[in-house]
């Protein structure tokens, strides 16, 4: 069996607990404009690897972590989704925990089978007035199939990144910090100021985002802070 | 035997009086360490004002352009200097290399023009009855090896194939047993020495040379002796209090370095014995923590103040004027204990007490059975610092006992067991591009080496990598060969009988080779492999630049198609090196260390296959090149574990650069990740690492207002450097260094 991925990573901290081995597989139909990984978006790029390969690779990394730990990203990691099934039954079968940072972007049905594949699904979350606006994709569907996620027995973080001018509208976080709580499964809501570190990735694939294009307002501590108010800050991480 | 009786009142064992060996004494008395950093003590209110003292001449000194004063009347040596002192009142622990703190010392026996180079540099100028005296009446090392030189060695040394050689200097590298003058007093060791000079007959050359080793080492000792009573200390005797082993120990160690102005002197694996005089003071109600805490911070002041006269070659090579007063820290003991102390602690403690320095160039011994709570206090202090390298110690015990230390960088040293002659390095880089260009040199053509030319638009690996091995084949023989040369002319002509006199008569002796670019190389080589690699030549057939059509794996992606190539290159040299002859029966081992030649050596080679353009730096040491480690640390790691310490015994440096927050969220998650990371590496085989936390906007801003971080200190290549101690064009480099962080 073989899948698309556009990179193994051996070491992070960025993409959900602990320090993890992280999986972005290749292709993403949501094309979010505030995306930092815009070389995934292509379903034809990247490169084929077997399941058998992956995991090689994957477990020379275990020795390094504090835990052996596996956050599957992309792209939309559902695109793939045999693959990314296989790969996940694969890792937690050697012991792995395995997170599935995912858009949502799939049938509920593909979401919810997801979710009981893994340890901790990590959803990006719009707000869904903006949604058409920061997505190419629509994103009433994606909410809908991350909603689905509140029966299952899976913990949810919910990631949002707080762009100034674009989804720190007091409302919006407050509406965020509503709809997290109706989670009884929820592990946190993780909202991740967003940075223009990914504009030389944007400019090298003569791709154009308004959030990359200009400079944005800078984010400053306060901000976040009250963000974090907004949304509750007994569910936010950190 | 001597009436030890006062000195070694409460010490256990025999083994260890019968004969001279500290190993033994601390076996049989030490106090291993198991819990946590809470005891630490602060720095006393006199500790205080005397490094308060101490900065404000390195504030002096760095503000007149490094150097604040030069002595040049006198040739360095032992008792060449009455004692002097930074504020004799404050200090606990005395002794400096001249009359006056942070005043440096001309010493001519390395090379009469580096004196005359480096005085110039500082506007100064040598005494003349000195220049008399060391230009007509005395040979140096230095000029001793230049008339001995081949015009191939010549060759090598100058086009920056052969580079960083120990020629004008003194080699360092030497770790004397420096315990042996607290345990034992000069007087016992005069005696052993005598001794052996007794039973060794002068039946051959090799005798010879050994009966006047010794006897130089007896006058050294004697000269100690007499450094000491300057000072007040009767050091032919052992001593009798904490204070007075810490007082001897540094007096030794300073004996060394009055002496010889080798590139790295080292000061070896001290603290369980330390501890020994330390814990018995304390039991005896003598000291407190406090106190202890305080003789180990002046200790540190001390060190922090070790300086040589250097020229401005040297410092491209070696930046921020480091000394290598390398101390270890921790390891195993081989009984199973660790051979962590509270003493240990308080090394690392300096770091907070005093603020972080390149010096003493602190080094953990790592192993994941030491004590959970020093692991934890290394971590938090390394993440604290940037000032900590790590070593594998589970590699190097098997190999060397548990009472070794590390020499310089990576070098690990059985102390009182092994010497070692310095190899500096080769540039693999330029040996690879002279496979290239028929054996000649890239730049200016003239030929080096008979090796063919390659035919053909695009490179083709077999006859690359034949050409390669030929090329390395020459290059070990004429690399050994100007090794031998320079280290029988400097035992001839700057013997360190000091450090000497603390190490066994008949010592085993290795040769520290060392290779540079190995990254360069396994990626050039990877090019030609595995993608098309076009020589762009110019008018005379040197290649001037490389195209390379598809893509290579690169090493530092735990690819084995790369990484491979890599152990193939260091398996390779190593082989033909110790194929060689040696002087005096050396065993030869192989480094993979830069220092900050790594810039330097870049500057000296052409552009290479693996699209490196001409001039640009390679990567410190072992490690990948800067951005081409596409999955990760822990990947790179992986590589970097790859190269095999049983063929580079000498050492294996990899510096890690990351920042807080790539490393973790909060400071405990940050300590707990770095050990797995450590022992992650570790135990896939990885020799050595150096741990540096910061952000690249940091840098940025120390490069643009040095004032606003006077103290910033960042480990480069097996040692650590204050900033504001490197060029503009080191530090440039350092910043483009890959530096693990995630957008």
């Amino acid at each position: 069996m073989q899948g698309r991925i556009n990179q193994l990573l051996s070491f992070s901290t960025f993409d959900g607990p602990g320090t993890r081995a992280v999986v972005f597989m290749q292709g993403c139909p949501v094309g979010c404009l505030f995306c930092h990984n815009p070389e995934t978006w292509d379903a034809a790029g990247g490169t084929l690897i077997t399941l058998d390969d992956l995991m090689r690779r994957l477990e020379r990394f275990r020795s390094f972590l504090s835990r052996p730990a596996l956050t599957i990203t992309g792209g939309e990691p559902l695109l793939q989704f045999d693959f990314v099934m296989a790969l996940c039954a694969a890792a937690r079968h050697e012991g792995w925990h395995v997170a599935l940072d995912t858009s949502a972007c799939a049938t509920p049905e593909k979401v919810l089978a997801a979710a009981a594949a893994v340890d901790l699904m990590m959803c990006s979350l719009k707000p869904e007035a903006d949604a058409t606006r920061l997505c190419k994709a629509c994103g009433k569907p994606m909410q809908r199939s991350i909603a689905a996620l509140r029966d299952q027995p899976t913990p949810v973080r919910l990631r949002y990144v707080l762009i100034p001018g674009f989804t720190d509208d007091d409302a919006v976080l407050r509406s965020l910090g509503d709809f997290a709580r109706t989670f009884p499964n929820l592990e946190s809501v993780e909202l991740e100021p967003f940075n223009s570190l990914a504009r030389e990735k944007w400019e090298a694939l003569g791709m154009q985002s308004p959030l990359f294009d200009s400079p944005l307002p800078e984010l400053h501590e306060e901000a976040i802070q009250r963000a974090r108010e907004l949304v509750g800050v007994d569910l936010c991480t950190h | 035997m001597q009436h030890n009786g006062v000195a070694w009142r409460g010490f256990n064992g025999t083994l260890w009086k019968k004969r001279v060996e500290v190993a033994d004494f601390i076996r049989e008395n030490y106090t291993p360490y198991y819990d946590g950093d809470a005891f630490l003590a602060k720095t006393t209110e006199r500790t205080a004002a005397l490094w308060a003292a101490c900065e404000d001449l390195m504030r002096q000194e760095r503000a007149k352009g490094g150097v604040l004063d030069i002595d040049t009347k006198r040739v360095a040596g032992i008792t060449a200097w009455p004692p002097g002192y930074i504020a004799k009142e404050l200090e606990v622990i005395v002794g400096l290399q001249t009359d006056q703190p942070l005043k440096r010392m001309v010493n001519p026996w390395g090379g009469w023009r580096m004196v005359e180079a480096a005085c110039e540099a500082y506007g100064a100028t040598p005494d003349p009855a000195m220049a008399k005296i060391f230009t007509r009446y005395r040979r140096t090392q230095n000029e001793a090896i230049f008339r001995n030189y081949t015009p191939a060695m010549r060759q090598a040394r100058k086009l920056g194939l052969i580079t960083g050689l120990p020629d004008a200097y003194g080699r360092g590298r030497l770790i004397g047993d420096y315990r042996r003058v607290p345990l034992y007093g000069t007087a016992r060791l005069m005696q052993d020495k005598e001794d052996d000079l007794q039973r060794m007959d002068n039946v051959d050359e090799f005798a010879i040379h050994t009966r006047e080793d010794i006897a130089d080492q007896i006058r050294a000792l004697e000269r100690m002796a007499q450094l000491g009573l300057a000072y007040g200390c009767d050091i032919s005797r052992p001593a009798e209090t904490a204070q007075e082993a810490v007082q001897w120990l540094y007096l030794a160690y300073l004996c060394a370095v009055k002496e010889q102005n080798g590139a790295a002197m080292s000061f070896g694996h001290n603290s369980a014995f330390l501890d020994i005089y330390i814990t018995r003071d304390m039991a005896e109600g003598r000291l407190d923590e406090a106190g202890a805490q305080e003789l180990i911070d002046q200790l540190t002041i001390k060190l922090r103040l070790v300086r040589h006269l250097r020229t401005p070659e040297y410092e491209q090579l070696f930046a921020g004027d480091p000394t290598w007063v390398t101390e270890s820290l921790g390891g195993m003991g081989e009984d199973g204990r660790p051979l962590v102390t509270k003493t240990d602690f308080r090394w690392l403690q300096t770091l907070r007490n005093l603020g972080p320095s390149p010096e003493p160039n602190l080094t953990v011994l790592w192993s994941p059975r030491l004590p959970r709570g020093f692991r934890q206090f290394c971590s938090e202090m390394a993440i604290e610092s940037s000032a900590l390298q790590f070593e594998n110690d589970g590699l190097m015990r098997p190999i060397f006992g548990d009472d070794y230390g590390i020499s310089c960088c990576v070098s690990a040293t059985r102390i009182g067991y092994d010497m070692q002659f310095f190899g500096a390095r080769v540039n693999l880089a330029k040996a690879l591009l002279l496979a290239l260009n028929g054996g000649r040199d890239e730049f200016t053509g003239e030929p080096v080496v008979d090796v063919p030319e390659l035919s053909g638009d695009y490179l083709e690996w077999e006859s690359v990598w034949a050409n390669f091995e030929k090329v390395l084949e020459w290059l070990a023989t004429l690399y050994s060969r100007t090794m031998n040369c320079i280290h029988y002319m400097h035992d001839k002509f700057n013997y360190e009988r000091v450090q000497m006199a603390m190490i066994n008569s008949v010592p085993n002796r290795n040769m520290a080779f060392g290779v540079a670019g190995l990254s360069v190389v396994a990626d050039s080589l990877a090019a030609v492999r595995y993608a098309r690699v076009r020589p762009v030549r110019n008018a005379s057939g040197l290649a001037e630049r490389f195209e390379v059509v598809g893509e290579y794996p690169a090493y530092g992606n735990d690819d084995d198609r790369a990484d491979g190539l890599a152990v193939r290159v260091v398996r390779t040299f190593q082989d033909l090196l110790s194929r060689q002859p040696i002087y005096r029966r050396a065993n030869a081992t192989l480094s993979v260390l830069t220092i900050t030649s790594n810039v330097v050596y870049g500057s000296k080679t052409g552009a290479t296959p693996d699209g490196r353009e001409a001039g640009k730096p390679f990567a410190p040491g072992a490690n990948p090149m800067h951005g081409r480690e596409r999955n990760g640390v822990v990947a790179a790691m992986r590589s970097v574990a790859k190269l095999p310490y049983d063929i580079c015994r000498d050492g294996i440096s990899y510096t890690f650069s990351i920042t807080p927050r790539a490393l973790g969220d909060g400071e405990a998650s940050r300590r707990a990740n770095l050990i797995s990371l450590i022992d992650g590496y570790f135990g896939a085989g990885g020799h050595h690492m150096n741990v540096n936390v910061y952000g690249r906007e940091m840098l940025i801003d120390a490069m643009d207002h040095p004032e606003k971080y006077p103290n910033l200190t960042i480990r480069v290549s097996g040692y650590a450097v204050r900033f504001n101690r490197l060029s503009r064009e080191q530090q440039q480099e350092v910043i483009e260094r890959t530096i693990f962080e995630r957008m």
